[in-house]
């Protein structure tokens, strides 16, 4: 059983530590926003760990703050306040260069709405992110991640004539072209029906459980939630563990 | 894509709205072919002005009072003209001080289509005794053999080559050489030697359809060319002065009347390569900012899989430099085609002289407007481009949204 402050810890004055094994840690991050003559506060105050190797479950409602809290995870946005730790680097001391070349070569990201090139086939779009990386994906490679995720015969289609569950399988394919360590999907199964929703969860189960690479899952689908082996809820940019799951894990909620 | 790269990324994106990159395309071309156009038009009037005053060989030209601008037309465009004076106005020249040579000439009328030759041409008699403008001209000649009263030089654009023969009023011609290219009247110009002129004066009446009627002592102008040290004015002026019925003009003044004829032409077409470069600018800057304003979420994406704000960058740039780039070279191409085409009726519309410029010339004028090109994509879309590149990958993710 995985002791709740090791994987969660909310609203302390926990510092920055250079001798942590998480593969994550955020602390006191806040982000921000100016909405006309509003400060929206997307993420507030959250602390957190994650360990090498998890599969986090993040629910919540529209606008609760899922996506931001995953943005800055991923280094595509820098918190208001706090701090972000990944891969034993602190975000906020490493240039735009190194920010990009720590999200080309270790983080792999699965948006909702696959959001492929509609002007390069799916072999391409698996392709793509090697031109950012120091190695580009070699057409091989790239097509046994398509087999993967079973669209290889579909390798020379383009986009727009791949069905919304094909996208989303080919829009995976593409997150682990430069074989990352962290996966961070955003809620990748959106707007598909339910079996292909079961399929991409099965597909990063398997990520995560034979490769051991660590993923983080925004799904609004609760019951996907469950499949992680940590579950948590934001709630108006506060987040928190799932009580549900700690219930099921039989860990005491503090 | 066999090679995916940014540069072939750029390439497909460009692909995606293919009538919107055709017409920004279509509008730089015409900008560039427009500007070569106009370059190469000016600078083959300068060519040919050059080339043609060393070639005039006289520093004045003496003409009956009121056809200065008719003479001058004839020796700029070849345009044919006809008009007289005594063939003692040359004698009463040479005993001028400053003068050093004198050679007189004839203009006979138009000839159009003659068996010989396709288009109006210019027939001058010339007195190959005291000529110092003509021959020292000749590209090809009969070696060897002086000229005689029935062989003729011909211009450049005559069609007509060494050893050829040629029916004018009725008189046979024999073509004796051919003078080498100015862009100038000269180039539509048979020049037939005096003894011959006056010859085919005298048969016209019986070989040819139309009879020629000019009196066998008078002469069209007088080429003058002035002694070491005088002055080209002075002489000008002393002609003038002690000759009735005369008109001078100098071979800088035959520059002086093309850069009238050509400061408007030239004004309104620069004015409007200016408003057409303005335009493209305008333009391709807003479109490229539509361009990345719609594709904000795609580009965050690129930054998302690792591209570094300088990769996003260069993508916009490239696209903006492809399209322009490829504008560009259209306009080049087909304003290149046009010009070598027309460059006669050019020459005759504008009524100016003309000669192509060199290749090394004309390829510098083309790469520098292929790099102008280039400039007017790079400064449109730069705005575009630099503030995509320096957006938080988030925000363009969120904002295309």
């Amino acid at each position: 059983m995985i002791a709740q402050n090791d994987i969660f810890l909310k609203n302390t004055d926990m510092q920055e530590s250079s001798a942590s094994s998480a593969l994550i840690e955020l602390w006191g991050v806040s982000k921000h926003y100016q909405q006309g003559t509003e400060i929206v506060k997307a993420v507030d105050d959250v602390s957190m760990q994650v360990q090498a190797g998890d599969f986090v479950s993040i629910t919540g409602r529209s606008g609760s703050g899922k996506t931001t809290l995953l943005s800055l995870i991923g280094c595509l946005t820098a918190p208001s306040t706090g701090g972000v730790r990944v891969f034993d680097q602190t975000i906020q001391s490493l240039s735009d260069s190194e920010v990009s070349a720590l999200r080309a070569e270790r983080i792999g990201f699965v948006f909702q709405f696959a959001s492929l090139i509609p002007t390069l086939t799916a072999l391409d779009n698996v392709r793509l992110p090697g031109i950012f990386a120091d190695s580009l994906v070699g057409n091989k490679y790239a097509l046994e991640l398509l087999d993967w995720v079973g669209l290889s015969d579909k390798r020379n289609n383009y986009p727009a004539e791949l069905s919304g569950g094909q996208q989303a399988r080919v829009s995976l394919a593409r997150a682990l072209a430069n074989k990352p360590d962290l996966l961070l999907a955003d809620e990748p199964t959106g707007n598909l029906d339910v079996e292909t929703e079961w399929e991409i969860l099965s597909l990063l189960r398997d990520l995560n459980l034979s490769q051991n690479m660590t993923v983080l899952l925004v799904t609004h689908n609760p019951e996907l939630a469950k499949y992680g082996n940590r579950h948590l809820v934001m709630h108006s940019g506060d987040l928190s563990e799932s009580y549900e799951w700690l219930q099921e894990k039989g860990v005491e909620h503090a | 894509m066999k090679d995916i790269n940014l540069f072939n990324l750029a390439l497909q994106n460009l692909r995606r709205k293919p009538y919107r990159s055709v017409a920004i395309g279509l509008c730089v071309a015409v900008m560039t072919g427009s500007l070569f156009a106009a370059t190469i038009i000016l600078r083959g009037v300068q060519t040919s002005l050059s080339v043609g005053q060393a070639r005039l060989g006289a520093d004045l030209v003496v003409v009956p009072t009121g056809y200065k601008a008719p003479a001058q037309e004839a020796f700029i465009t070849g345009q044919p003209t006809t008009f007289y004076m005594s063939d003692q106005i040359e004698a009463q020249i040479a005993d001028l001080p400053g003068v050093a040579q004198t050679s007189s000439q004839v203009f006979v009328q138009t000839l159009t289509n003659a068996s010989c030759c396709i288009g109006e041409f210019f027939l001058v008699g010339f007195d190959p005794q005291s000529d110092f403008t003509i021959s020292p001209w000749l590209v090809t000649h009969l070696d060897g053999q002086p000229l005689g009263p029935l062989d003729v030089i011909a211009g450049d654009r005559i069609l007509l080559r060494e050893g050829d023969g040629a029916t004018f009023y009725g008189t046979n011609f024999r073509i004796a050489g051919v003078l080498e290219r100015t862009g100038m009247g000269i180039d539509r110009t048979i020049y037939v030697p005096i003894e011959g002129l006056r010859q085919m004066i005298a048969d016209s009446a019986e070989l040819a359809e139309e009879t020629l009627t000019i009196p066998p002592n008078e002469i069209s102008s007088v080429m003058v060319s002035i002694a070491p040290g005088a002055d080209v004015i002075d002489v000008a002026e002393a002609i003038e002065g002690n000759l009735s019925g005369v008109n001078v003009f100098t071979a800088s003044q035959l520059n002086q009347a093309v850069a009238r004829q050509m400061q408007g032409v030239m004004g309104i077409t620069f004015g409007v390569t200016a408003t057409l470069w303005l335009m493209s600018l305008l333009l391709v800057g807003l479109i490229f900012s539509l361009i990345v304003n719609e594709r904000q979420r795609e580009l965050g994406l690129l930054r998302a899989m690792g591209a570094r704000g300088r990769a996003v960058f260069q993508l916009v740039m490239s696209e903006a430099g492809l399209l322009t780039g490829m504008g560009g070279v259209i306009g080049l191409l087909v304003s290149g085609v046009l010009l070598m085409s027309f460059s006669r009726l050019i020459q005759l519309r504008l009524r100016i002289p003309y000669l192509l410029p060199s290749m090394l010339e004309i390829i510098g004028v083309e790469v520098g407007l292929l790099a102008l090109a280039l400039f007017t994509g790079a400064l449109a879309s730069l705005q575009p481009a630099l503030s995509i590149s320096r957006m938080e990958p988030y925000a363009a993710v969120r904002r295309g949204e």
